[in-house]
């Protein structure tokens, strides 16, 4: 039911642009397909690897190591261990939430598949050199991730104590 | 009227380290399957991967026009205005919102956040627009993190996410960094 209602969002708030993209002009309108298209030559094979990837891993990760480490059971340090992969975890949301799910399949805990998700969303090195640093500058990225440091753990624990 | 992305800094690989893991895992992955599992298991696997493949692919198709066309329709400076605008808790709302429903990945959402300082906005408010699009964005929880994880788990994350953009904000402002001169390091590249 949630992700229809995303679903519908989505695809009404596309279907809204289109119609003023159209309206703005044909250049516009095609302009954006033409880039849309680009950007989905670069999305397409990466979505089907992580899926097919992602499939495998779920098969052959051992259940009982990922349990140990990053089960529910494993606890804070679970949480620790999930948000130092996700923050050294290379490539974009394809890898990532493909890894995430294959380990949640394979006895992953809730909490430490929260934390392993955030420390990537905040502190993905692909993210901070090709597009942070280079826009917003050294420092800036610095400082943004040392205020954004706790938050992996925070959310990890709390997914932990809220949800258990 | 802003270039489309292909024609923008920083041009991306087609090939790139992610990818390259990417292909790693898929490869060798199967192969370990195959041999481990035998290959009735791995056509079983390859069937589910196919069926998500499908179903993900129309939103993926939806959220790339989505995007395409918003950065044809609105300037960064136009964007950046509108949702960098006001001050204190009224700016923070704007830059919490436009951070979560802005579409597109990193080549709409660090450009906007560049023009937020030329726009005027307050250091606070600029955090908490970068920390909502990286933790909050819709279009990428609905496109990847909803394909992959179950939507318990995701529903959960978002919840315990959303102060996490504010309490960023408030440290920003308080000790007034990251700042926008060391955001103009970035623009002088």
């Amino acid at each position: 039911m949630t992700l229809l209602i995303f679903t519908i969002i989505l695809f009404g708030a596309a279907g809204a642009l289109g119609i003023a993209a159209a309206r703005r002009g044909e250049a516009v309108l095609w302009g954006g397909v033409k880039d849309a298209w680009g950007q989905l030559a670069f999305t397409a094979p990466r979505l089907v690897l992580g899926v097919i990837g992602a499939g495998f891993l779920a098969e052959l990760l051992p259940a009982e190591v990922v349990r140990a480490l990053l089960g529910r059971d494993a606890g804070l340090l679970g949480v620790v261990i999930a948000a130092g992969l996700g923050a050294v975890a290379p490539g974009g949301p394809a890898l990532v939430f493909a890894v995430a799910g294959a380990a949640a399949a394979a006895g992953a805990g809730e909490g430490q598949v929260m934390a392993f998700t955030t420390a990537w969303m905040l502190f993905s090195f692909n993210k901070a050199l090709v597009w942070e640093q280079p826009f917003l500058g050294g420092r800036y990225t610095r400082d943004r991730m040392i205020f954004a440091a706790p938050a992996p753990f925070l959310v990890g624990a709390a997914a932990l104590w809220l949800f258990d | 009227m802003l270039p489309p992305s292909s024609e923008r800094e920083p041009r991306r690989k087609r090939i790139d380290f992610g990818m390259v893991i990417l292909i790693f895992i898929a490869v060798a992955g199967g192969l370990g399957v195959w041999l481990l599992r035998g290959p009735e298991r791995f056509f079983a696997i390859l069937g589910e991967d196919a069926l998500l493949i499908l179903k993900i692919g129309p939103k993926i198709l939806a959220a790339m026009l989505l995007a395409a066309w918003m950065r044809l329709l609105m300037s960064e400076q136009a964007v950046a205005r509108w949702f960098g605008r006001g001050a204190g808790w009224a700016g923070f709302a704007r830059a919490y919102a436009g951070g979560a429903i802005l579409p597109g990945g990193p080549m709409t959402a660090y450009p906007i956040a560049a023009a937020f300082g030329r726009a005027g906005a307050d250091i606070g408010a600029t955090a908490v627009f970068l920390a909502s699009w990286m933790l909050l964005s819709l279009n990428r929880t609905i496109v990847w993190e909803m394909a992959f994880i179950d939507y318990d788990t995701v529903l959960q994350r978002l919840l315990i996410t959303l102060p996490v953009p504010i309490l960023i904000g408030l440290v920003a402002q308080a000790t007034g960094r990251p700042s926008f001169a060391d955001m103009a390091e970035g623009e002088r590249r």
